[in-house]
Formats: C-alpha cells, structure tokens, sequence
C-alpha cells in the first residue's frame, strides 16, 4: 500500500485488489487542539466490504461495485465505459454540459492552482487522488485517445492511458470523493471546472453502467418517484407528520400552527426538504409559524413529489434530474400557485432555482423563490415582533456552496442573522469563499461501510475547523453556541460531524436551520423555541 | 532567404487564423448548455456585487428588469488579462512566473504596434525588448517550476516542456537577431513584407528566430495554448452565464431543440432508446411498471 502523496496516475490501474492507499489519522491536517485528542480515540470500521467489493481505492466504499466474475465480463465493463466517455461528448446525449466540459477537457493547463482550494486535499494530507486534476486528468486522456481519436502528437501534449477494469472502478469511487462545491473552478485562472468532471464522470457511471450509490439512486430518486419522497413518506403520512408537527409547535409556542394543504391560488407553495419533516421537525414547523403570523397565503402540496424538494439527480443523473424538476413543476401549476418558494434546502435551491431554469417552459415555468429572501421580506418588514435578545448566544453562519457559491444567495441570511442575532460571527472564509460542510453532493446522506468515517475525519474536517475557530473566543466557556445551516444536507453533515467529535457534549456547539432563530426571537410565542436537546 | 521568410510568415499567419477560427468555431457552435454559473458574476448589481450576490437575492426578482453592470465586467476582465488577478490571489508561486511571460508577450505586441505608426522608435524598441526578455524569463520559470515540482509531475506533458522551451528560446533569438549588424526595423521589415520586398537583407539571427516564431504561431490554435479562445467562453458563457430563461426568447428556442434531442444512454432506468427525445423522458417515471418492462 503507498503513501496517499505518492499514488501516481498509473497506479490506478494495479490488479490487487487491496486499497491503493489508507487515509489514517496521523496523515491528516491536525484539527484545533481540543479535538485532537478525541478523534484520536476514534477509529475507523474496517472496510469488510473489500474482498466482494471494488474497494480498490482508498479505505471506505461508497459504491459497493461487485467484482466482474470473469475476464469477458471485466472486458465488457471496459467497453460499456468507453461508449459512455463518447456519449459524454455528444450533443444528443448531454447538450446540457457539453460546452462547460469540452472547455475543461481541452484547457486545464495542470498548473494545480485548485488544490488548494479543495478541502477534501487539504483535510486528506494532500492525498493525490483527491487532488481536483487526478480525476480529470484520466478523464481527458480517455477523452483525447478515445473520443478525438488521437495519434502520436496528440499522446505528446496530452499523455497516454491503458483502461482496465481496476482502473474504471477506483475511477467511479474517486468520482464520489468530491463534493462537487466547484471551489477549485472558482479559484482556476483558465476558468476550467474540475468538479464538473466529477459530476460529469458520475453520470457517464449511472447514465450508461447504471452504476450510483444506493442512497443517491434506488433509495433516493427512483423512491422518490414511486412514493413521492425520498424519505418514503407517501402523502397521507407526510400529511399526518405535519399535523403532527403543528400540534406540536402549537404547543410549545401557545400559538395555533396550521399548516395549509393544497390550496389552489395560494401565493407561495412551500416545498421543504422532506427530510427536515423526520430529522428536524422544528424547521417546518418555524416556517408556519413564521408564515402564518406574516399573513402569507401559503401552502403546501400531497401530490406526489410536491411536498419533497430534494432532486439527487443533481449529483449524478440528468435524466433523474429532469424527472423530479418537471414534477416539481407540474405540481405547480397544478395548483395555480403564483411562486414556489424552496425551503432550508441547497440543493433543491440550486436544482430547481438554477439549474432547471433552462427546463421549465410555457406554464411550466413558474417564478421560484428561496425561502431566504422571503424571510428576509418579513423580518425586515417589521410584521413580526422579535426580540434579538432571545437569541442572545454566539450564532455564526454555515454557507451552503449550493445556495452561495452556485447562487448568489448571500446577503439575505446575513440581513436576518444581523437583525435577530445580536451574537452573530462569520466563518473565515465565508459566502462565496466559503467551505463545503463535507457533506455536498449526497455524502451527507451516504453511510456504506464506513463512509461515515471518512465524512467525519476527511471532507468535514475543513468545516469543523472552521466552526471552532469561529467560536475559538467561547469554545470552553459552558454556554450554548449556535450553527446557523440553513440546508437540510448540510445540517445532516453538520450534526454527524458533532456527533463523531463529541463537539455538542464537549463544546456546548448546537446546530439548526434560520427559521428556528426567527422562531425563537418572536416575542408572540412561548420562550424556547430552540431547546437546546441533542436530536 | 527573405522571400522563404516572408512565405513562413504569411503561412504561420494564415494557419494562425485559420486555426483560431475553427476554435472559436467549435465552442461558439456547442449546444446552449444548462446554467452553471458561479459567483460572484461581475456584471451583477453593484451593491450585489462586492459580496457575490444575485439577482436571486432579490423577492420576486422575476418582476424585477435585469441590470447589466456592463463597467463591472470591464473591471473584473482587466484586472484579469492584465495583471491575472485570480493566480495573484491563488497561486502567487506561479503568478510572477505566468505574468513575466504573458505581459512579456503584451508587450511584444504593443511594441509591435508603436513601431508600425513610426512614433517614438526608442520606446517601442525598449519596450519590445524589455517584452522579449520577460518571455523568456517567464518561460524558463514556468519550465523550471514544471520540471521541479513534485505537484506537476504527472500532470505535464511532453509537449508542456517543448512549448515553454521553445518560446523562451525563440525569445532569446529574436532578442539577439535585434542586436545584429544591419538587422532592419520593425517597420521596416514589416513594409518589405507587405509589399514583397525581398531584397530586404535580414540578420541570420534574426530569420531564424522569426522562422521559429512563425512555425509556433502557426500551432497555437491547435495546442491548449489556445486558452485565450476558450478563456472567453468559459467566463462570459459558462461561470458568467446567469441568462435566466425568458419566454419567446432565442436561449427558449435554443433549449426546444436540445429537449427533442435523441439520447442513446444505456443504463435501463433512462429508457433512452434513441428514438424518445429528452423531453420524452423526463416525462416518464422509471418506477412505473410500463417502463420498467
């Protein structure tokens, strides 16, 4: 096994099946002292998936890739693989991307400018295959001799490839060792975009092998469009969680929280992250509070697909992509609502706001809104009587690449942070300089084997560095603190991140979405709308 | 001699030309792709853009006219081709490397043009030296930098080495081929090229750094060198492309004709059989039994 800095392109391409390379801890950029000492006792669940598996790459497993059983077989993947690389660069198959990435394939000069903007390089110990280039650099070879057919020159300026099955394989895990928050193309003097290979690389694996990790494809968007939710929910369940919520949120504020449900005309059709409806019901129930006492025609939908925002086509799929924002859509319209407005979620924003913009046409192109600015409106619109001294405990802002970075939603949260937080900080760097929580493009959801591991120890490193030193001036001091995340994946990361450093029983660091600050600063309801339990 | 230089000249010049317009050619004719903007977008708002905002972060922004700020995009765009702001901030290893050898060439040609109006000889020679020298300098630098570090090894080609290697070369010969006994003026050489003279006596020295320049000149657009065609597009039409989607607008009908567009994807949840156009498909549930048969 080689040292994560001394793996070589080539390398890829070893027969054994044992892992190139091990992330262990001792390699890894040091966390602030006072969590050096309890990662330390953490270890990582060994990777028992390997001898059935393709866990050719590093020590986790994100796609749990069965081992071709004979050579025919292995020889036949290879192919399939090719076909995909030149369906990449065809307009028929993926005109949506084909500008951006023939751009990169043809451009990135190898200068390693991104590097060092990648967190997942920099938390690893600068491991080589996680350096943005490493991926892309495979990739535009294969592109180079396989799609432009390229001779003897075309090796001289672009280097050689042999593809065998090992390689593919390490390929398709180290697409799923980005989180594709596109930091390295914000820094690129060239304006190449090395995450878009990754992206790009996923699809041609999910596209054309049928080849994504579980919790993306089966139990993401496939379930999502059978049952209408990634979560499962169908829309009675989702309907008797919310009334579920309402009651409980009446309860907690003395104030009657009802949720409006399908309701033709409304001025906003909320769509949350279903998620939030089991993992953090507090978040949509802020949202009616909040909506209600500014007076909002607002509903939500039981159509199938209408009450979940997710859209993990995103990450890897185009076609699933497309499925889930035309239904989106259509939910819409069905409705007659004059906006959707998107909940605490990045993605769905980045999905649906930016991406299917271009999709949704004639009715179907019906004006979405971030739930921030809205918020925003009603904050600062005065409607609501808050009190910023409820909410008088250091707060600092996660910014989600989706919303921030990919959107140019940055000031909205900060309008409301300003106006209800008085112990508002930033994160250094912050808004579209920001960090990924480690938890972008479905890792926040991905737990095989022992991804969970390498989500706390590699990707979210960066994160909780940076929320530490946010608080460096209080870390200790026994009073509660706040991570104000306002996305749903980013949450999920945010909170097994705390979880496996032990940062809220250690640091009092608790974690949750805007909404439950405005909630919390409203002065019409109960104190304590935040309550401070671990969940 | 000089009638083969000139012929190198008018080639190189022509397969420049040509080259570059099959580039430009080739990525302005690609299909009007998905949004993939990245912030901040220079030409956003003023008050938006110092913090990266968007017209997203305004309520109902689709009742709201754009506004173009034509000054910011301007300013970025200089900052960027001139001092190569994003390497000041993100590599300053490579910047003074990469901006001795761009600005040297800038200068080249600024030199170049003083020298065709005949005004301020002086100027225009210490300038075009002063360019040559920066290219060679940075040349070899970004050559050094190539061959010695561990980060770049398995990322630079061949054919890296011998572009760095060659333009420093071709720099330092020129540079010498200035120096020569009786070697001509740029204006001078270049009214002989004009109009066919070629009883112009030129310096060994200095046709052969000409012939090699014309020889590279001529490759360029067929080399990633070509980054100055593809920089344009992958700001203004990809990291700058925040066109939203209007109704009876040309990106509508653009985007009409990728959605009948026939994929041929394999993987069995897509149901691509090269005859359902993407419109098709995203109008179908994979989960449904009819599809799923």
């Amino acid at each position: 096994m080689k040292s994560p800095q001394d793996v070589r392109l080539r390398d890829l391409s070893q027969r054994e099946s044992e892992p190139l390379f091990d992330i262990t801890r001792a390699q890894l950029r040091p966390l602030p002292d006072a969590f050096t000492a309890a990662s330390a006792g953490r270890e990582w669940k060994p990777l028992s998936e390997s001898t059935a598996c393709e866990c050719g790459l590093d020590n986790t497993c994100a796609l749990n890739l069965p081992k071709p059983s004979t050579w025919q077989e292995e020889d036949e993947l290879v192919q399939r693989f090719i076909q995909g690389v030149e369906k990449l660069f065809t307009s028929e198959n993926n005109w949506g991307f084909l500008q951006p990435l023939v751009l990169t394939m043809e451009h990135c000069t190898g200068c390693q400018t991104c590097s060092d903007s990648c967190h997942i390089f920099e938390a690893s110990g600068r491991a080589e295959p996680y350096r943005p280039t490493f991926r892309s650099e495979i990739l535009r070879r294969v592109y180079f001799k396989h799609v432009k057919k390229g001779g003897l020159v075309s090796r001289l300026q672009h280097g050689d490839i042999e593809l065998n099955w090992p390689m593919i394989a390490r390929l398709a895990e180290l697409a799923y060792r980005c989180n594709l928050c596109r930091r390295c193309a914000q820094s690129c003097p060239i304006g190449a975009d090395n995450a878009l290979v990754a992206h790009e690389l996923r699809k041609v694996f999910s596209q054309e092998m049928g080849i994504a990790p579980k919790e993306l494809h089966e139990r993401g968007s496939m379930l999502q469009l059978k049952v209408g939710s990634s979560t499962g929910m169908s829309p009675r369940v989702v309907r008797e969680n919310i009334e579920f919520i309402d009651e409980d949120i009446s309860e907690k504020t003395g104030v009657e929280v009802h949720t409006p449900w399908d309701v033709e005309g409304a001025d906003v059709l909320l769509v949350h992250n279903a998620g939030e409806i089991l993992a953090w019901p507090e978040n949509p129930g802020a949202f009616a509070l909040i909506l209600n006492a500014a007076g909002i025609k607002w509903t939500m939908s039981s159509e199938l697909l209408g009450y979940d925002s997710i859209n993990y086509g995103l990450w890897y799929d185009d076609a699933q992509f497309a499925r889930v924002a035309l239904r989106h859509a259509e939910v819409a319209r069905k409705l007659g609502v004059k906006r959707i407005v998107i909940g605490e979620c990045g993605h769905a924003h980045k999905a649906l706001g930016v991406i299917a913009d271009r999709l949704l046409m004639g009715d179907l192109n019906i004006p979405r809104e971030s739930s921030l600015t809205l918020l925003r409106d009603i904050v600062l619109s005065g409607c609501l009587k808050l009190d910023p001294s409820r909410n008088d405990f250091p707060v600092t802002l996660h910014d989600p690449c989706n919303l921030v970075r990919l959107m140019g939603i940055v000031q909205p949260q900060r309008d409301i942070l300003n106006r209800i937080a008085p112990g508002f900080r930033e994160m250094t760097p912050h808004g579209v300089n920001n960090y990924c929580c480690g938890g972008g493009s479905g890792f926040a959801i991905m737990t095989p084997n022992n991804f969970e591991d390498w989500r706390a120890q590699v990707s979210g490193r960066k994160k909780l560095e940076q929320i530490v030193n946010a608080f460096s001036d209080c870390l200790d001091d026994g009073n509660p603190k706040f991570v104000c995340a306002p996305c749903s994946n980013c949450k999920g990361q945010i909170r097994d991140l705390f979880v496996y450093h032990d940062v809220w029983k250690k640091n009092r660091i608790f974690y949750g979405g805007i909404a439950e600050l405005i909630g919390n600063a409203m002065t019409d309801v109960k104190p304590g709308f935040i309550d401070w339990e671990w969940h | 001699m000089t009638l083969l230089l000139f012929l190198a000249i008018y080639a190189s010049a022509a397969c420049f030309l040509s080259g570059c317009i099959l580039r430009v050619r080739q990525y302005a004719t690609l299909p009007a792709h998905l949004r993939w903007e990245l912030y901040p977008v220079p030409h956003e708002a003023r008050e938006r853009v110092a913090h990266g905002g968007s017209y997203f972060e305004e309520s109902e922004w689709w009742t709201k006219p754009r506004r173009f700020h034509l000054a910011g995009e301007l300013r970025v765009m200089a900052e960027e081709i001139f001092l190569f702001k994003s390497l000041w901030q993100n590599n300053r290893n490579l910047w003074w490397r990469s901006f001795s050898f761009h600005f040297g060439m800038y200068s080249v040609l600024a030199a170049l043009a003083l020298s065709f109006t005949g005004l301020l000889p002086m100027v225009a020679r210490g300038v075009g030296l002063c360019g040559l020298t920066m290219i060679a300098f940075g040349g070899l630098a970004l050559l050094l930098r190539r061959a010695t570090s561990s980060e770049s090894h398995d990322y630079t080609h061949i054919a890296d080495y011998i572009h760095l290697a060659a333009i420093a070369a071709i720099s330092a010969t020129v540079f010498m081929g200035c120096h020569a006994a009786n070697a001509p003026s740029v204006r001078t050489f270049a009214h002989a090229l004009f109009t066919g003279n070629t009883k112009l006596v030129v310096p060994r020295t200095l046709s052969a750094g000409v012939l090699m320049a014309a020889a590279l000149l001529a490759y360029v657009p067929y080399s990633h060198m070509a980054h100055f065609i593809a920089k344009y597009f992958t700001f203004h039409e990809v990291r700058w492309d925040d066109a939203r989607m209007e109704p009876g607008s040309s990106l509508e009908a653009k985007m009409r004709t990728n959605l009948a567009r026939k994929p041929t994807w394999y993987a069995l949840h897509l149901g691509a059989d090269g005859k359902k156009s993407w419109a098709e498909i995203a109008s179908t549930n994979p989960t449904s039994p009819e599809v799923r048969s």
